[in-house]
């Protein structure tokens, strides 16, 4: 989406953001009042988590993988073969030693039974075969359906991580 | 033009959302909410403005209050990152210096008229860390904004659609309606775009249109639980005028046309299924009539429910012409899946799967047919009634590949084995270990196969600790691999460990270490990455959630190849808050 530039200095206004964060916290707290109970989350902080526990569980059985830890955390009814993702992911693991996994989270959307989560991530790995360093960066989309109390991996659009 | 069709849908929105609220005015107060009907089972009360506004700005009182209009809520983060990088740099993700980051999560819920409410949702990020975003300045990352209550939905912004999984099922940015008139009805309609123009990628604007309508037969039957027929249909579209001087960029055109059903009898048995015919033109500003490809897709899952387990059969049938831009398919497929799930007993369940399936189908433009056929089961097993926790669970699959060529050039087997044991030892402490081999063998260039053995194996504690909570989890593990073509070994060795201990009610301290350590049989390969890290979090205020997070990082990769070594310093000061 459309998005504009409002302060000029970023070291100037990462203080200044701090410096209110913690201002209204300090104000939040100081005002006595009796709410009951947690604070309310709207949407937004809930999936957003929801979303990064998933994408947390997924990478976690991968950076250690055995097959059936990560047949777990892929839906029933992945599309469009879940065998057929399982048995690349598998292949491409005996390909090379996972050295380092990073990600980072662009959008998390929830719409009835889904969460997709957009992110960006890089990888560093070293080949059998080789001797030498590979670092691969990409951009994903998972979509992750609610089976089981869980969020389990239905659907991937973009650069494949493994 | 598409432009003016997303600025007229957001004024049809926002103009719907103003006719919805306005049944009553006053002259002194503008009420958003309804008329006089706020005892009517489910419509919400009316609200006046200042009522409104000090609802939305109240941060204090609970947020679920029944006598809440609405409210503001969401979380800031504020983080700044000291990296010092030393050895070889182009081996690091990091840059030498200090990097910044902001985010605010807002979200607004306000109740509207009748029993509508309003959720918007904001995501905003700036920072100059390169590894998040390119480009410096403050980047709206997600917007939505949604208008519904338990039956009709409208939403603009950043959404993620579903219609089938021929047709639809992506994230896009622009207008969605979804609405249910009745139990009987069902219809869904996006207008969006896809992604923007990005000359570097060679991609133009492409935009999207579709609609989904659905309808349920037989509610009141005692035989059929579920009867639904529904049709969809979406399009995309490239838009060429978005980049000015594009001579490689291919401004491609697809729809895809799908009509799918669920029928189910006694929630015993029940079939889906779903058939689509897609267009698809890859470049349509180079290309004929003659270029439009057509193709066509099918498939179909029985599901036969029994006491004890779940039998269920796919077929699908996707022609090598088949295209969905928005949908899911593996093109030039033809594929056979069985799986059965049974309950043995109360200690032990069974799922056994077969699949089969070829390409090369009529139209395909590769020069053989590769076939595949898979077999997998697994038993998951609890040995004793009095542990129910200890769970055994051995797998075996095997996967055959052929090709019909001279020779059979892809003719390979994959054969996957292991277990893995999980368990409670007691209150504070859980185990598992688990061992898998796995065996590639290329039967066309046996130079290809390899084989694995993995072993792993994780151990999880928590106990006091000068009267304070302290976890930690050990889970060290290893491979070896061989090969056909090397008499030496590939010996790996992992361990990671991590805990958090509770220094005090307000801080807690968490740390970890992993190192992998490769011992590789190729000559210089040898190398061994540690990577520590410690982080104080201070909890500052507890009704905002405040915490304030002092993290250190210290990787080093060391390789037998010095030239490729590099030490990574972290040093990160995080505040959040929620609101």
């Amino acid at each position: 989406m459309r998005y504009s530039k409002l302060l000029p200095s970023f070291n100037a206004e990462f203080l200044l953001v701090l410096l209110v964060a913690l201002l209204a916290c300090g104000h939040l707290s100081a005002c006595a009042g009796t709410m009951a109970g947690a604070k309310a989350e709207g949407p937004g902080i809930n999936t957003r988590a929801a979303g990064k526990t998933a994408l947390d569980g997924i990478f976690g059985s991968y950076r250690i993988f055995d097959r059936n830890s990560f047949m777990g955390r892929v839906a029933q009814n992945f599309i469009p073969d879940r065998n057929a993702f399982i048995n690349r992911v598998a292949q491409n693991f005996a390909k090379d030693v996972l050295i380092e996994f990073n990600y980072f989270v662009d959008t998390a959307i929830r719409q009835e039974g889904y969460l997709s989560i957009g992110f960006h991530w890089e990888k560093k790995t070293q080949p059998y075969g080789s001797s030498a360093l590979v670092l691969i960066k990409g951009k994903t989309e998972f979509v992750f359906s609610y089976e089981g109390e869980k969020w389990l991996l239905y659907q991937m659009r973009g650069d494949d991580p493994f | 033009m598409s432009k003016k069709i997303i600025y007229f849908c957001v004024f049809y929105i926002l103009a719907g959302f103003l006719w919805i609220t306005s049944t009553a005015f006053a002259a002194e107060v503008f009420y958003l909410g309804g008329g006089a009907s706020a005892g009517t089972t489910g419509q919400n009360t009316s609200f006046s403005l200042s009522k409104r506004f000090h609802d939305l700005f109240d941060l204090n009182t609970d947020k679920n209050s029944p006598d809440r209009s609405g409210f503001i809520s969401g979380n800031i983060l504020a983080e700044m990152d000291w990296n010092n990088v030393s050895g070889n740099k182009s081996k690091s993700f990091l840059r030498e210096g200090v990097d910044y980051l902001g985010e605010l999560n807002l979200n607004i819920q306000e109740k509207l008229g009748g029993n509508y409410h309003f959720e918007g949702q904001w995501f905003l990020r700036r920072t100059d860390n390169f590894r998040i975003e390119q480009r410096h300045d403050l980047r709206l990352k997600q917007l939505s904004l949604k208008v519904l209550n338990d039956k009709n939905l409208f939403e603009f912004g950043d959404l993620y659609a579903d219609f089938s999984p021929y047709v639809m099922g992506t994230s896009l940015e622009g207008l969605h309606m979804d609405l249910k008139p009745d139990n009987t009805q069902h219809y869904k309609f996006v207008a969006s775009r896809k992604n923007e123009a990005d000359e570097a990628a060679d991609l133009f604007e492409r935009y999207v249109v579709g609609f989904k309508a659905d309808h349920r037969f037989l509610q009141d039957s005692k035989t059929l639980s579920n009867f639904r027929i529904g049709i969809q249909a979406a399009t995309s579209q490239d838009d060429s005028s978005t980049i000015s001087y594009a001579p490689t960029t291919k401004d491609m055109r697809n729809a895809v046309f799908s009509i799918d059903g669920e029928i189910a009898w006694y929630k015993l048995f029940s079939v889906a299924f779903e058939l689509a015919r897609s267009l698809f033109l890859e470049d349509e500003d180079a290309a004929g009539s003659q270029d439009q490809s057509y193709g066509t897709a099918f498939r179909v899952q029985p599901v036969l429910t029994f006491a004890k387990g779940t039998l269920r059969y796919l077929y699908q049938y996707v022609q090598p012409k088949f295209r969905t831009d928005t949908g899911s398919a593996a093109y030039d497929k033809i594929q056979h899946q069985l799986t059965w799930n049974y309950i043995l007993n109360e200690k032990a369940s069974l799922s056994l799967s077969e699949n089969y399936y070829w390409d090369h189908l009529t139209g395909s433009s590769l020069v053989k047919r590769t076939v595949n056929d898979e077999k997998y089961a697994s038993i998951t097993f609890k040995p004793s009634l009095a542990r129910p926790e200890l769970t055994v669970r051995p797998y075996f699959n095997y996967f055959m590949r052929d090709s019909d060529d001279l020779g059979n050039s892809l003719e390979a087997t994959t054969t996957t084995a292991g277990f893995s044991v999980n368990d409670r030892w007691n209150e504070s402490t859980t185990y598992g270990f688990g061992y898998e081999y796995r065996a590639f063998a290329d039967l066309a260039a046996h130079a290809l196969s390899d084989y694995f053995h993995r072993f792993n194996f994780n151990i999880g504690h928590e106990q006091k600790f000068f009267n304070r909570r302290l976890y930690y989890s050990f889970e060290p593990g290893f491979d070896i691999r061989t090969t056909k073509t090397d008499r030496n070994k590939d010996v790996n060795l992992i361990f990671s460990s991590s805990g958090q201990y509770d220094i005090s009610k307000n801080v807690v301290t968490r740390f970890g270490y992993n190192v992998i350590d490769t011992n590789s049989a190729r000559a210089n390969a040898n190398f061994i990455n540690h990577r520590t890290y410690g982080e104080l979090d201070f909890l500052l205020f507890r009704r905002s959630n405040t915490h304030m997070i002092m993290r250190g990082e210290r990787n080093i990769y060391g390789h037998e190849d010095g030239t490729q070594e590099y030490k990574e310093t972290r040093a990160v000061l995080k505040v959040t808050t929620q609101f």
